[in-house]
């Protein structure tokens, strides 16, 4: 996944049992991985049966397609791959002087469940990528590990148990200058996501490209948010409207936000002022 | 011809008369007192700048004065402390149960993962700072 992962609880059998969560969830979901399940997916030429794990996770990700009308949709694999984004992020990795052929647009709608054999037919020109939520489920698999208050933070996407009276307290970090605060919040027994454009990027051709794609266009998102934090119940939740508040810019995203009697955001807009929307409160 | 002696002295005469006539009238004058003589001054230059004034007054009365700018401090630029920044509050916290129930699937480890040392939980909280991921 390419990230940290920090974890604040107590006794070495939690930690133990997180790391292995993590572990796993990279060999099975990885895009980068060859050998990882969700590769073998999308080289499978036949209906193929996939693990419980697997299964949920494409599931989980068709609901969210519906809740998000379509704008978070996890088969955008080939255009990311189209885009320059064909290996493991790092700053410079993804530079190139030519542009690849764009991908022919899918739609993770086209993909059959089959919930009795967990049978999965995937459209020859659908590449799955479940990256966009992968990380925050599983914060969320991990969090069950932890025995009381604790928290897990996997490069920004968070889970918090307890948090004692006032709660854990969360430092939204200035896009523009990492060095910075821009905000916090103070959340108990809550999960946070955030989303931005301004490090994960790269240059093809001349064109500056980043890592969250508008399925509309089939492009990088432009948008009028430079950032989007989302406190949801659950990471997976938070990590997906994080993504989608981000395409959608800010007003459609506040709008989304506030559809949801207990998820909040705060958004950064390109002008630099934060708006709270939701459950957060300023 | 030359002019004759009677003409020459009675000419001679004449101008020293005038000249006598003019040195007297310039002692006379000048031993005369100032309050004879009279210095006009002009008048009515108050008098007309006073009434330029007033037309420029309401001239200018049928238009409002712009009114002076505003001085507004130059904006402070300063790096918020934690303690400084909004604090967002989040209405109604709920305990939200655990959504998944962990399961491992048959998949084997090859690799040893090497060991991890935990730091335990203590009465503080630690801040958790969230950003896109890296």
């Amino acid at each position: 996944m390419n990230s940290d992962v920090a974890v604040i609880a107590e006794g070495v059998a939690a930690q133990a049992a997180i790391q292995q969560t993590f572990v796993e969830a990279e060999q099975r979901f990885s895009r980068f991985r060859s050998d990882s399940e969700l590769m073998q997916l999308n080289r499978a030429t036949a209906p193929m049966i996939v693990s419980e794990s697997m299964f949920a996770a494409l599931v989980a990700a068709r609901r969210y397609v519906e809740l998000t009308d379509g704008i978070f949709d996890p088969a955008i694999g080939a255009t990311l791959v189209a885009l320059g984004y064909d290996r493991s992020f790092a700053p410079g990795a993804l530079d190139r002087e030519s542009d690849t052929k764009a991908a022919t647009a899918a739609r993770f709608l086209d993909v059959e469940l089959d919930h009795d054999r967990r049978e999965v037919t995937r459209p020859s020109h659908v590449q799955i990528d479940l990256g966009g939520m992968i990380k925050g489920r599983t914060v969320d698999e991990a969090a069950a590990w932890l025995p009381g208050d604790g928290a897990i933070d996997a490069g920004g996407d968070a889970v918090m148990r307890g948090g004692g009276r006032l709660g854990w307290l969360v430092e939204i970090e200035d896009p523009r200058d990492r060095s910075r605060i821009v905000a916090t919040i103070r959340v108990r027994d809550r999960a946070v996501a955030t989303s931005a454009a301004n490090y994960r990027r790269w240059q093809v051709a001349g064109s500056q490209r980043h890592h969250i794609v508008d399925p509309r266009t089939q492009r990088s998102a432009t948008t009028d948010l430079l950032q989007v934090t989302v406190v949801a119940p659950t990471a997976e939740l938070a990590d997906v409207l994080a993504k989608t508040v981000f395409v959608l810019g800010a007003e459609r995203g506040r709008t989304l936000i506030e559809r949801h009697a207990d998820v909040g955001a705060v958004l950064i807009r390109t002008d630099g002022a934060p708006i709270t929307c939701g459950t957060v409160q300023s | 011809m030359k002019t004759p002696a009677n003409v020459v002295g009675r000419r001679l005469r004449r101008y020293l008369g005038a000249l006598l006539a003019a040195g007297f009238g310039v002692t006379w004058w000048s031993f005369v007192p100032p309050v004879a003589a009279a210095v006009i001054r002009p008048a009515p230059a108050i008098a007309m700048a006073r009434e330029l004034v007033e037309l420029h007054w309401s001239q200018t009365a049928m238009e409002p004065a712009p009114p002076p700018p505003i001085k507004r401090p130059k904006p402070h630029v300063h790096r918020p402390k934690p303690d400084t920044t909004p604090v967002f509050v989040i209405a109604d916290p709920l305990l939200v149960p655990p959504l998944v129930t962990p399961t491992l699937d048959p998949i084997v480890v090859p690799d040893p993962q090497p060991e991890v040392v935990l730091e335990p939980v203590g009465d503080d909280f630690p801040p958790i700072r969230t950003r896109s991921s890296r």
